[in-house]
């Protein structure tokens, strides 16, 4: 079994970010063993495996359908792998339904972004917020007394984490108004509203100007420096990811191909045959 | 969107002008005593919390019902045969079993219990029906409503069968109607703007985005569906009790569409859009229906046109379906604030214009 060798050489002190392992915990945050998920034959990803400690930040890449998607679809509970387990916290996530995976402090962002169009930037993020406060009879009836202020308390920390990721001035627009720049930051603020301890980002970069991934950058890592949530990231913006990831995957086909550090996923000869051989750094889209 | 501009007293002295209006009219028609208006106004609010009920569901959910007049069937027989007189049981429905053949609720009870038997119903076919996605939920809730008949017709013990239900209490005031259709108003407004609205919404917008922020579809719309069934059967029970006999045809395709229409008029998913699809096709169809025996233009004479109101609703849904598909409102509200800024902006610019005739108008 691969993870045996890989397990302890991880523990022994893998390059974790600044201050993210001040508890060293028994149990990693998250533990993936023989992750597998086919669809009618195609295998989108095969044997993954994966520990992920408290705080600490992965960074996914890989060409086309080489399984990234599928990845984060499996971590947050959307689709149920083949075989495999994922384990957060101790806990097998492989059995739970979708909608009670965020409440254990998983949140995601999807590539294509998935926002409510209808509700406001605010009441995007604040029905996230109903989860760790789910709605009572009180605010459901009445617009006054106790469920008003309960309501009220639900929008003002959903307009902090608006100002957070700089779109406090947008809070009142519909959210299918915004540009996709803006889009991308309310649904980052959504899932910031679940206070997730594993952030799942599903390409956060795709279809921004170079200045507008440098800057949402920079902001994601300003929030992990305050929240310490571990993060993992899909992306195919190698600039991007060598900045923000100390630690990369590197996935082509479905198998998880290289594992390292920046500087050695940039001088692994197996990576650069898969990307630059295949479909080379233009295959970004 | 609350423009912090707008004045709060303009709202307060328009909401305070609406509610005396509301009030005013009512007055007037309960002293007035014409009754032929009073009817249609029963009617009307009784049709207004059928569509707003229906909207709580399908325009919050977006997801169809097709069976929703079931709901209404059972509110009205379990609430008629509730309140019906014990002598008149005795002679109508002979084979009533014992508990109810010799009982016969106050009005209030009844229509309660009526409203629970349709909600009851609505939450065991909802946990198996509404797991489906979209277009089959419609269908499987056709499905209900050809049961649901199927079952009244052959219930004879209960419902007479095909035979007309009467002598059921006139007990549905111009009072009661006007209570319920509010409270009915009220709690699908704010169902759609609390914190278990967004909810609503977010299910109905993307589930995938709403699973994402722990949403569960299936109970989000177990809820509106039996908030919504719970209602309709209480409108049902209103109009057992203002038409006192009915038959189980009463609660088919014809009032199915009637109610659809006025929906998609107003728009899916708006509260106040509702109401006034409502108005707007009973207004329409009402003035179609005096037309039906005939009338004079001038020196031409039409024939009796029997069905024109009919056709002038299916005439209208496809006009809309052409032209206008969201209906009126879409899924947005007349709010009360937009229409106030919008009157003190009116109010603004015609003092510029007054005082300096000749300044650019401000941007919109
Ligand atoms: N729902 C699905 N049904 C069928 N095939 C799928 C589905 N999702 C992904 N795949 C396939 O799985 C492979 C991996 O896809 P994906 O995870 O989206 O790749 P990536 O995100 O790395 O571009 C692709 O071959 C893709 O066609
Ligand atoms: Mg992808």
């Amino acid at each position: 079994m691969k993870s045996i060798s890989f397990a302890p050489s991880h523990t022994m002190g893998h390059p974790l970010r600044e201050g993210a392992g001040i508890s060293s915990p028994s149990i990693p945050l998250l533990e993936v063993e023989g992750l597998t998920k086919r669809f009618q034959g195609v295998v989108a990803l095969r044997d993954y495996r994966l520990t992920l400690q408290e705080g600490e930040i992965l960074g996914v890449i890989g060409p086309n359908g080489a399984g990234k998607t599928t990845l984060i679809n499996l971590l947050s509970g959307f689709i149920r792998p083949d075989g495999g387990h994922i384990r957060f916290r101790g806990q097998d996530l492989t059995r739970l339904s979708t909608h009670r995976i965020p409440k254990l402090g998983i949140a995601r962002t999807f590539q294509n972004i998935r926002l409510f169009p209808s509700l406001t930037a605010l009441e995007n993020v604040m029905v996230a917020m109903t989860v760790h406060h789910p709605p009572d009879v009180l605010s459901t009836l009445f617009g006054f007394g106790p469920g008003h202020r309960r309501v009220r308390m639900l929008r003002e920390r959903a307009m902090a984490l608006l100002e957070q990721m700089g779109i406090a001035h947008l809070a009142h627009r519909p959210s299918s108004a915004l540009s996709y720049g803006d889009q991308r930051r309310v649904e980052i603020a959504r899932a910031l509203a679940l206070e997730p301890s594993l952030l799942l980002l599903d390409e956060p970069t795709a279809g921004l100007h170079p200045e507008e991934s440098e800057a949402l950058i920079d902001l994601l890592s300003r929030l992990h420096r305050e929240r310490r949530m571990a993060i993992v990231m899909v992306a195919h913006d190698m600039p991007v990811v060598m900045r923000f990831c100390p630690r990369l995957h590197v996935l082509s086909s479905g198998t998880l191909l290289a594992e390292g550090t920046p500087e050695e996923i940039r001088n692994n000869p197996l990576v650069l045959e898969a990307f630059l051989g295949r479909s080379g750094r233009s295959g970004a889209a | 969107m609350i423009a912090p501009s707008v004045r709060r007293e303009w709202i307060w002295a328009l909401r305070g002008f609406l509610w005396l209006l509301l009030a005013g009219a009512y007055l007037a028609l309960e002293r007035g005593g014409n009754a032929y208006l009073q009817r249609l106004v029963i009617l009307f609010l009784i049709n207004l919390m059928l569509v707003v009920s229906l909207n709580l569901f399908t325009g919050f959910t977006g997801v169809f019902s097709l069976g929703h007049i079931g709901f209404m069937a059972l509110g009205a027989y379990a609430s008629a045969i509730l309140t019906l007189p014990v002598n008149l049981k005795a002679v109508n429905l002979p084979d009533l079993p014992a508990p109810l053949a010799s009982i016969a609720l106050p009005f209030f009870p009844a229509l309660i219990l009526g409203g629970l038997a349709a909600a009851i119903v609505a939450l065991l076919i909802g946990i198996p029906v509404l797991r489906l996605s979209g277009h089959f939920v419609a269908v499987a809730t056709l499905g209900f409503l050809v049961i649901t008949r199927v079952v009244l017709i052959n219930a004879e013990a209960f419902t007479r069968g095909t035979r007309t239900f009467a002598g059921v209490p006139p007990f549905t005031t111009m009072g009661w109607a006007a209570l319920w259709a509010l409270l009915n108003v009220y709690v699908a407004w704010r169902l759609k703007h609390s914190p278990l609205g967004l909810r609503l919404l977010a299910a109905r917008d993307d589930p995938w985005g709403a699973k994402s922020v722990g949403v569960s579809i299936g109970r989000m719309r177990l809820i509106a569906f039996g908030i919504s069934a719970f209602f309709t059967g209480i409108a049902g029970g209103l109009w057992a009790h203002f038409l006192t006999a009915f038959s189980p045809n009463a609660f088919y395709f014809s009032k199915t569409f009637e109610i659809i229409v006025m929906m998609i008029v107003g728009g899916m998913g708006s509260v106040t859009g509702s109401i006034l699809g409502t108005l707007l096709v009973m207004v329409s169809t009402e003035a179609l229906r005096n037309l039906e025996p005939g009338f004079a233009v001038g020196s031409l004479t039409v024939g009796p046109l029997y069905g024109l109101s009919q056709i002038g609703l299916a005439v209208l849904l496809m006009l809309l379906m052409t032209f206008r598909r969201q209906g009126l409102l879409g899924d947005r509200e007349l709010r009360l604030e937009a229409i106030a800024e919008r009157l003190e902006r009116w109010l603004e610019r015609r003092k510029t214009a007054i005082e300096a005739p000749r300044v650019r108008k401000a941007d919109p």
